[in-house]
């Protein structure tokens, strides 16, 4: 339940513009602040994160039949700006083949960016902190997906009140507001629901993955290799420093 | 979603809608896109979804695998016109009808235009890193798959996908950690291929432009009438 998988012709169109024009400045600010860094590392790192992305959701876990984003393990993985790009690029592929709306991309872009952007800030903060990477991973992401699944939900709910009418028009009644969010119970409903098993299942895999990583290539999730001073995870070296 | 089955239709089939102009087809779809959103009752929204299986049909088509694939977005709008089933069923049918028909729209680009020359056209509005990661990032997945599919396959052979449902969902999260530590590797790899080639902040395309044909400017007008259509009597 992390990206919207709304699909197209759902959403208002002011609702549908607001999401592409947040995702354009988002995704510029996050290029801009990708700039000073040597571009034939970052590009193929970004490629490399929204390949691995878009095969987790490619691939439904057998009999669940539910997949996996692993938004959180690129925000812990490549921070936001990189984090964000890669799950534009990510968005943008599904959504030709018809897996999420095409308009929806910048809404999508969005929730996505929410979770690899919390995802990095949880892990920052609990990363140094004792604790198995397997639990402290798992415990962000269910954090992190409740967020983003709420945060959905909140679109959801919004999109259903005409943005015009509840702007502009002095006689919208307060009952049909609530008949409007009404009728977004039912399905918050089953996004809770469904959606906290899909929460369990992502826990255990994000999980599982930061282990095995932690203990092979701690570096790629910013911890420090026994033995050896702890690496800036958090910053990708600008030319300068690499040179 | 099985993007390396949807590959080979869209680079391997041989049938108008694949000859036809990339640009042509995104623009077409673009208008058909519109179209069904512009629908405001399910008789709009199914008129479109007609005249895209028309043409699907017309030029020959897998439309089995079109329709499967618009099926899926069909889920998640029957969620979202779940709350207004009751209250206003007209509502939740239009919903439903113009996911489908948006998602047949988006099935059929993809399964006759390959996603390089998709991105080639629609690279061009983004920023060069974005562009080139684009590009990129679609190699890399098909050699990510290859491997995922090698270690799912060993895994197996070695009765690793035994156990409890936790122990097998632990087991595949170990094979995606096998797969990030190896991907890590080739971004080191790309890195240096790069450096080597002297990547100047630039992927250079090789497509030429091409002015429009007959049959993409035939495409062009079907797709606007439909959208001519559906604003007259929606």
């Amino acid at each position: 339940m992390s990206h919207l998988h709304i699909p197209d012709g759902v959403l208002p169109l002011p609702w549908i513009i607001a999401g592409l024009a947040a995702t354009a400045v988002i995704l510029l600010l996050c290029v801009f602040s990708v700039k000073r860094q040597d571009r034939a590392r970052t590009v193929p790192r970004i490629a490399i994160l929204s390949a691995v992305m878009m095969l987790a959701m490619s691939l439904p876990i057998p009999v669940l039949h539910y997949h996996v984003n692993l938004t959180v393990l690129v925000g812990m993985m490549a921070g936001p700006a990189e984090g964000f790009i890669a799950g534009f690029i990510t968005n943008l592929i599904l959504a030709l083949t018809a897996h999420g709306g095409i308009t929806v991309i910048g809404l999508n872009a969005l929730i996505t960016g929410l979770e690899i952007t919390l995802g990095w800030l949880l892990w920052k903060a609990l990363r140094d902190r004792g604790g198995r990477p397997l639990v402290k991973s798992g415990f962000i992401t269910l954090v992190v997906l409740a967020v983003s699944t709420t945060a959905m939900l909140g679109i959801v709910a919004g999109t259903r009140v005409n943005p015009t009418l509840a702007m502009h028009d002095h006689h919208v009644h307060s009952s049909d507001m609530d008949a409007h969010l009404e009728s977004v119970k039912p399905f918050a409903t089953i996004a809770y629901t469904a959606g906290a098993v899909g929460w369990a299942i992502e826990a255990i895999v994000t999980g599982s993955v930061v282990q095995f990583i932690s203990e092979s290539r701690p570096d790629l999730v910013g911890m420090s290799v026994a033995g050896e001073p702890k690496s800036d995870g958090d910053r990708p070296k600008t030319d300068s420093e690499e040179g | 979603m099985d993007i390396q089955f949807i590959d080979e239709l869209a680079a391997n089939g041989r049938t108008p809608l694949h000859d036809a102009l990339p640009g042509a087809k995104i623009a077409a779809s673009a208008l058909l896109l519109a179209a069904a959103i512009a629908a405001s009752s399910p008789g709009a929204a199914g008129f479109v979804a007609a005249a895209v299986l028309l043409a699907a049909y017309a030029t020959r088509q897998p439309l089995e695998y079109t329709v499967r694939m618009a099926l899926y977005p069909l889920v998640f709008a029957a969620l979202f016109a779940i709350g207004s089933v009751l209250s206003d069923p007209m509502y939740a049918l239009t919903v439903v009808a113009k996911a489908f028909t948006a998602g047949l729209v988006a099935a059929t680009l993809i399964t006759t235009t390959s996603f390089v020359d998709v991105f080639s056209i629609i690279a061009r509005i983004f920023p060069s890193v974005v562009a080139d990661a684009l590009f990129m990032g679609y190699r890399a997945f098909f050699i990510l798959i290859d491997e995922l599919q090698g270690l799912i396959t060993a895994v197996r052979l070695r009765g690793g996908v035994s156990g409890t449902l936790r122990e097998q969902l632990s087991t595949y999260g170990k094979m995606l950690g096998v797969l990030v530590i190896h991907s890590a590797d080739m971004t080191e790899r790309m890195y240096q291929v790069m450096q080597v080639r002297g990547y100047s902040k630039l992927i250079p395309s090789t497509r030429r432009h091409q002015p429009f044909g007959a049959q993409d400017l035939v495409l062009l007008a079907y797709s606007a009438l439909i959208l001519l259509g559906v604003f007259l009597y929606r």
